[in-house]
């Protein structure tokens, strides 16, 4: 009796268990939540069957795969992270009438949070929320590249989320990432 | 949002979705919770999960979804040869009606199908390619990008972005390959991550910079296409970058470091895959052994080309060929021959009608008279050059140039350096429409 030819998902499969380890690894270090490390090795999968013929090694395509794909997850979350806070407290900061008493507590903790942040990030989220400049003419007025300013920018924005959020959290050290103040020269 | 009770997990993953009062107050809350505070920077990773992400259990579910997804597009890709046969027979504005229109060459395989008929054309025909990248790009931003998945949807974009960079560089439009170059990239930041198109973009954009004369811009690139394919372990990719870095460097002035590049390509390059490749790395090595003054190296080197060249069977390459043939028979002081060679190589690519490369090989005529002050062949060829690019409405400045040269040429003051710095600018200007023409000091 002839064999039966290998299943693709038997082959597909095979190809997991082989790189599972350092899959598993990867998703870890990146920190991906489960059904979005699912969908992230399913795209990879995908990807790989669309241009498989253009792949050497395999092993080293899934993984470099999967390493860019973590990458780019983190960073097109932050960045919807980042537009959403800067867009509540530009709101915020512009409301200057008709608020109930919690609404001016979070304007109170946003001007205090501002201040508590290194000099160069205040001076950015100042000429930003204070007084309504865009990237070009904060970059202009600090001396930073315009291509920098949205990065730069992001950056406070993120010290400021950490601020606003850790200070019922206590003093514990929150980590950096692309979100350390301190990158700010 | 009460302060008395906790926000939901699911709240806080999707904070950017909230609304502006919902958010407002749950950075009041956040004040007041440390657990919720904590939950907050764990999910957004602002902070170190105390606990380690579980593992994915359910691969048989993935599989049994890729599997489906795959045969689907098996279908799509057998259907594409025949739909890409019908589309192509219309002529080009048709073609693109058709696909603007008409629902059924709206796949993935057709799009597949029409780059790789773009990537194919591009050396032989380059606006064709254009054409067929174009042609790609109108289906697959008509795809619904829920059918593969929306990263996947991405990533054909860029593609389709990439082939029409490649062949709008092709045909010497930087301008419009640059833009493309962006789009791709923007593309693919929302794309699966595939490593192979990140190198592509780099490896393309080393070539565009390198048009533009921007050099190590060039060779930034070109390193990070060549890093990323040493890191997929594609040896002959990777000796591809290590040619287009050799040549941008080449350019640069640097023939010696290109020398050392194509050697190393050489032994990396796979002929059997692409042997298009294997005769650049030796072109390019004959090339520069010949700009170095290395005759005796490159005259070895010089009967490998011959004969990848005659397999080739290019007209334009047995030309670039025989232009080289007459560089060194100019070194080797055989003025004679040189001559002979050069003026085929001249009047062949009059007739095929490339005005940089026939105006570089005028010069490099010139630059042969000069040295047996044969000033009247000077002259007769500062006219031709002035007639043929006027006649063709060539960039003003380029006129301007070759003008300097005849006047030059008629006082009889046409010196080597004169030549030199004009052939410099003719190099530059090809590809460079807005360059402006200096006389030399």
């Amino acid at each position: 009796m002839l064999a039966q030819p290998e299943s693709r998902s038997e082959a597909l499969r095979r190809v997991l268990e082989s790189i599972e380890t350092q899959t598993a690894r990867i998703f870890l270090r990146f920190r991906i939540p489960v059904q979005d490390a699912e969908d992230i090795l399913q795209d990879s999968l995908l990807a790989y069957l669309t241009c498989r013929t253009e792949i050497a090694n395999l092993e080293a395509w899934m993984l470099g795969t999967l390493r860019n794909r973590c990458y780019l997850y983190w960073r097109a979350r932050r960045r919807q992270l980042w537009e959403a806070v800067d867009a509540t407290v530009l709101t915020e900061l512009a409301a200057e009438s008709t608020d109930d008493g919690q609404n001016s507590t979070v304007r109170h903790d946003l001007t205090n949070a501002i201040g508590r942040l290194p000099k160069r990030c205040r001076s950015i989220l100042q000429l930003r929320y204070g007084l309504d400049c865009d990237g070009a003419e904060i970059a202009e007025r600090l001396g930073y590249r315009p291509s920098s300013m949205r990065q730069i920018t992001n950056r406070c924005i993120a010290a400021l989320t950490i601020q606003l959020v850790s200070r019922g959290y206590g003093s514990e050290r929150v980590i950096a990432d692309e979100t350390e103040p301190a990158h700010i020269r | 949002m009460r302060q008395n009770q906790h926000i939901s997990a699911s709240a806080i993953s999707s904070f950017p979705s909230l609304s502006h009062q919902e958010r407002v107050s749950f950075f009041a809350h956040a004040e007041e919770c440390p657990a919720c505070a904590a939950t907050f920077l764990e999910t957004w990773q602002l902070r170190k999960s105390p606990a380690p992400t579980p593992r994915i259990s359910n691969f048989s579910a993935v599989l049994d979804r890729v599997v489906r997804n795959e045969a689907a597009l098996l279908r799509e890709r057998e259907q594409a040869v025949e739909l890409q046969r019908e589309l192509l027979q219309h002529p080009n504005a048709r073609q693109q009606t058709l696909v603007m229109n008409s629902r059924r060459f709206w796949t993935r395989g057709l799009c597949e199908a029409l780059l790789d008929t773009s990537k194919n054309a591009v050396y032989e025909n380059p606006n064709t390619a254009v054409h067929l990248a174009e042609l790609s790009q109108e289906i697959a931003t008509r795809l619904d990008p829920e059918s593969y998945g929306a990263t996947l949807h991405h990533d054909l974009i860029a593609r389709t972005w990439l082939a029409l960079a490649e062949a709008l560089w092709a045909s010497s439009d930087l301008r419009r390959a640059d833009e493309a170059l962006s789009e791709a990239e923007r593309e693919l930041e929302c794309g699966t991550g595939d490593p192979l198109e990140m190198a592509k973009l780099a490896y393309l954009r080393g070539g565009l910079r390198s048009s533009q004369r921007r050099f190590a811009e060039s060779i930034t690139n070109y390193d990070k296409a060549i890093a990323i394919y040493r890191r997929m372990e594609d040896r002959h990719l990777q000796a591809k970058g290590l040619i287009s870095k050799g040549i941008a460097l080449s350019k640069a002035g640097d023939p010696e470091a290109s020398i050392r590049l194509q050697r190393q390509a050489l032994e990396m390059v796979d002929g059997q895959r692409e042997p298009r490749s294997l005769l650049a790395a030796h072109h390019n090595l004959l090339v520069d052994l010949t700009a170095a003054g290395r005759v005796t190296e490159a005259l070895e080197q010089l009967g490998r080309v011959r004969a990848l060249h005659s397999k080739n069977g290019e007209a334009v390459n047995q030309l670039r060929l025989l232009w080289i043939e007459g560089q060194l028979l100019r070194q080797q002081g055989d003025r004679e021959a040189a001559e002979h060679a050069l003026l085929q190589v001249k009047d062949a690519f009059s007739k095929l009608e490339v005005p940089y490369d026939w105006a570089l090989a005028s010069l490099e005529l010139a630059t042969l008279y000069a040295e047996q002050g044969r000033t009247a062949e000077i002259k007769q060829l500062a006219v031709e050059m002035i007639q043929i690019f006027q006649a063709l409405e060539i960039q003003r400045e380029t006129i301007a140039a070759l003008m300097l040269f005849r006047q030059a040429a008629e006082a009889e003051t046409a010196t080597l350096a004169l030549i030199q710095h004009i052939a410099g600018f003719l190099k530059r200007a090809e590809h460079d429409p807005a360059l402006r023409f200096s006389a030399p000091e």
